[in-house]
């Protein structure tokens, strides 16, 4: 049984990361189109919808997982999309191709894949998918408010600092390649 | 129940001063660890070796000029090859550090800056950090041709077209490691260092 508190708390964090990642590709489509060919998994004619398309399907999980009727088919798209990423990088970790941007930030910083955000992904999905359990039926007192908007402000405080401290450990080439 | 609430909402705030304390350390941190540079140009291992002709490259630069990179200087002119791009932090730090360079070293020493990629993009980094007293490159050619592969990467070639000193230049110490190399006859400061290390223990 998940309580209520702990389950929006999840619910409110993933709304809070889905929306960033939105808006960073919203902010910089060009960009995000050449981030999305270097991965090299989709068509050349296909990439440009795709990087058109995902951050609308972002913003519209993003959106489904606030309302109560919709939140479980949207957990599930939100733990498919961090699972594609997850599988995209792993897949070019697997060609060598370590050197290529992920996308995470775009324009403010351009960051290579690592192994450690194929591990992140895989946590983020999982705790995703952990708003499907059953959630305990209690009442929630003004407390929980309280509960859930601190919880949500320090896992994103905390997801913020691990991406910064991980990122570290990295040694990111100079040159990260375009193509 | 009034005590409980009162040390949660105690507890969530220093939950949250502390996590917005431990992000300004990792930003500190990373700050750091794009100041800390190992000391000395670099040697990389690949390339083309110090000693060796260097391959003559034909390139124009963003003004039309024409040069060729490697050809012997009639007026005994070396000419320091820098590779830097838009997108690197450190070719940022690095340009003042050229920009006096080029003046103190003016009687012996060409600057030539290379880069690739996007030429309306070198123009605006041109254009922004006011590098218009440099012939600026813009070749895919000649990063391939000396094995470029991190940035700012620097080459001292000299007036007969020999590959003289090459390496990473983060700062100042470096590119001066780079000239005193070649005034010494060493290909980067590390040879230098490993040489005198020899000497001590002989």
């Amino acid at each position: 049984m998940l309580d209520p508190a702990l389950g929006y708390i999840v619910v409110l964090s993933l709304v809070v990361l889905l929306g960033a990642a939105a808006l960073h590709k919203l902010q910089a489509p060009n960009d995000f189109v050449q981030v999305l060919a270097a991965y090299r998994l989709l068509p050349g004619c296909v990439a440009p919808i795709a990087a058109q398309g995902l951050p609308l399907v972002e913003l519209a999980t993003g959106f489904a997982l606030l309302l109560p009727g919709s939140r479980r088919v949207a957990c599930i798209a939100a733990a498919g999309l961090l699972t594609i990423y997850g599988c995209a990088m792993a897949v070019n970790i697997g060609r060598g191709r370590r050197d290529i941007d992920c996308g995470c930030r775009l324009v403010s910083d351009r960051r290579p894949i690592a192994t450690w955000m194929v591990i992140r992904n895989a946590c983020l999905a999982t705790a995703a998918l952990s708003i499907l359990l059953p959630w305990a039926s209690r009442p929630l007192a003004a407390v929980d408010a309280l509960t859930i908007a601190a919880g949500a402000l320090s896992a994103a405080l905390l997801y913020v600092s691990i991406d910064a401290l991980c990122s570290l450990s990295v040694r990111s080439p100079d040159i990260i390649r375009n193509q | 129940m009034n005590a409980l609430i009162i040390s949660n909402v105690g507890l969530w705030l220093v939950v949250i001063v502390l996590l917005i304390v431990l992000l300004a350390v990792t930003r500190q941190l990373g700050i750091l660890h794009e100041r800390i540079a190992p000391t000395g140009a670099l040697m990389l291992s690949k390339g083309i070796k110090v000693g060796e002709a260097v391959p003559k490259v034909p390139v124009q630069d963003l003004d039309g000029a024409s040069h060729t990179i490697g050809a012997p200087s009639a007026a005994g002119r070396a000419t320091l090859l820098v590779f830097v791009s838009p997108t690197c932090p450190v070719c940022k730090s690095l340009l003042p550090i050229l920009k006096s360079s080029l003046t103190a070293e003016r009687t012996w020493l060409d600057i030539l800056l290379a880069s690739d990629g996007d030429i309306d993009a070198q123009r605006s980094f041109v254009h922004s950090q006011r590098l218009g007293g440099f012939p600026y490159v813009v070749s895919s050619g000649l990063g391939i041709a000396y094995q470029v592969s991190r940035l700012p990467f620097a080459a001292l070639i000299d007036s007969n077209g020999i590959l003289r000193a090459r390496g990473i230049v983060n700062s100042r110490e470096h590119l001066e490691s780079l000239f005193e190399a070649k005034r010494l006859g060493f290909g980067t400061i590390q040879a230098d260092s490993g040489s005198m290390a020899r000497h001590e223990a002989a």
